[in-house]
């Protein structure tokens, strides 16, 4: 049957075709990891190894033994989730508002919230630097936090803005004409249908405050508040020469966060990026 | 450093027109917008209409190609930079298996110019990627059982159907990205940290440097202004474009 062998090339070209896409995307990780686990002098040899000849863990245990990657590790760990709790409370908040209490001038008021995003974060960096030095917050996690809402909340708002008008709002008159209060029918039926937008929001803000360099490369100086994005740049910037194996290391325990929301919380990233984006 | 300071009008605003460096920052960030975003989108297009159909797998394939966009930034930097090596990365040796010289990617300035786009470009096409599936999930399937039956080709359809259905998507995609695009700066610094000379030296790079390297803050704010400036401006274009159609 003819028309069977053209399903079956086109598939065939499609596996093709996804088979290029996913080696472009992925070579480069794994060349990153792999280099993490390669006998010292072996990323110089030529031709390259994909996979370490000698795989060595002298880097994996040296970040720990000696440049004290748990440091970095704890603080992102503090600063991402807390940050990201923090700016889906305020966009929760903030989106209800919007939304449902119709402010005047609300839709002025979103677009000046997207405009907050779009400011770049280099010329935010400035002033927010003077602010924290003066109440001496510098090298301290909570400026982290603090600073990381000003691209948060923006998004987070969006995001759950997205989210709240699909719900109809119908579902609050009715609990209200029941004899529920606002906030009880917020926390009642508003709530528990927003979850998966706040779930979506949290997602999203806790990936964007993990990766950030810029404001904790200038509001950090120390173990005490350094973040694992500082991490990898200190290992690139050292004295001698490039610790690339320190690096691959550093980079893998640095991604793995990113494989965790892509494997268990993949639904929710799409969707608040998206969600973002398009309402 | 800030302790005493003084009211210099707008000299720093001034200044920084008559400012070569600035200048062509400036233009060197535009011309790499100008680049960058459309290639970008039009990867993600491609990727977006590989990865759309359903096939056995197409979850994990999917999962495959959106792990560039969870990374962290300073590390595909630097990750970058091992693949852009010269003596030993895997970019020269793919040249030489197919009997190119090797080239000195990072310390030639086109080349780094290209080097930072590529890497741009592996970061983001994900992101348009996971934007334009969204959008063709919404795209009506009756829409092209009707073209089907008037006997349109895949080409007729992707034309007639496909890019009209997703004009809104492509263009938040090209608005975001173009803002996105204006901030680059994680990847600049890890990969070529502005140089060979002033090959990469992005605006937002340069910011940086004149901040908090020579710690001239008061220019430094004047040329966030104008970047912003800009921004506003092409944001402003692309909205009412938007809200045209």
């Amino acid at each position: 049957m003819p028309g069977r062998t053209k399903v079956k090339m086109r598939l065939l070209v499609r596996y093709v075709l996804c088979g290029i896409l996913v080696t472009w995307s992925i070579i480069p990780m794994i060349w990153l990891v792999s280099t993490g686990f390669k006998s010292p002098g072996e990323y110089q040899a030529f031709p390259p190894t994909l996979w370490p000849t000698k795989p060595t863990l002298k880097y994996m245990v040296s970040i720990w033994s000696v440049y004290s990657a748990e440091m970095y590790l704890r603080n992102s760990l503090i600063v991402a989730p807390v940050a990201a709790l923090l700016a889906t409370i305020i966009g929760c908040v903030s989106a209800y508002s919007i939304v449902r209490l119709k402010p005047k001038g609300g839709k002025v008021l979103s677009v000046f919230i997207l405009v907050l995003w779009m400011l770049p974060p280099v010329s935010i960096i400035i002033p927010l630097y003077l602010i924290f030095s003066t109440v001496k917050l510098v090298d301290n996690v909570l400026a982290l936090i603090l600073a990381y809402q000003v691209f948060a909340v923006p998004f987070s708002v969006w995001i759950i803005r997205g989210f709240l008008q699909e719900l109809p709002e119908e579902f609050e008159d009715a609990a209200r004409i029941d004899g529920c209060s606002r906030l009880g029918a917020f926390s009642r039926v508003t709530l528990p249908l927003l979850a998966p937008g706040l779930v979506a929001s949290a997602t999203v803000v806790f990936l964007l405050c993990w990766v950030e360099f810029l404001f904790a490369l200038i509001l950090t100086h120390s173990l005490k508040s350094q973040t694992m994005p500082i991490l990898s740049y200190t290992a690139s910037m050292a004295e001698a020469e490039v610790l690339w194996g320190e690096i691959g290391s550093i980079g893998l325990v640095s991604m793995i966060p990113s494989f965790l929301l892509i494997l268990f919380l993949q639904k929710y990233l799409v969707r608040g990026l998206t969600m973002g984006g398009i309402k | 450093m800030y302790g005493r300071s003084q009211f210099v009008g707008l000299s720093n605003f001034i200044g920084l027109l008559f400012d070569d460096r600035f200048i062509t920052s400036m233009g060197l960030t535009c011309l790499f917008v100008a680049v960058a975003v459309p290639a970008e989108f039009l990867l993600g297009l491609g990727f977006a209409l590989t990865l759309h159909k359903e096939i056995p797998g197409g979850r994990t394939i999917r999962s495959m190609v959106l792990l560039p966009y969870v990374a962290v930034p300073v590390v595909i930097g630097l990750t970058w930079r091992i693949l852009f090596n010269y003596q030993a990365g895997l970019v020269n040796y793919l040249l030489y298996l197919i009997g190119l010289p090797k080239l000195l990617w990072l310390s030639t300035p086109h080349l780094a110019f290209l080097s930072v786009l590529i890497a741009d470009l592996w970061r983001w096409s994900p992101f348009a990627t996971l934007m334009i599936l969204a959008g063709l999930r919404a795209i009506p399937v009756d829409l092209f059982e009707a073209a089907e039956v008037d006997g349109a080709t895949s080409v007729q359809k992707l034309i007639w159907i496909t890019l009209p259905m997703l004009k809104p998507i492509i263009l938040v995609v090209l608005l975001l990205r173009t803002i996105g695009v204006f901030k680059i700066f994680d990847l600049v610094y890890m990969l070529t940290e502005g140089g060979p000379g002033n090959a990469t030296d992005f605006i937002s790079f340069y910011i940086f440097k004149v901040g908090f390297r020579i710690w001239n803050l008061g220019e430094a704010a004047a040329a966030s202004y104008y970047l912003l400036l800009i921004i506003l401006g092409i944001t402003f274009i692309l909205m009412r474009q938007f809200r045209t159609t």
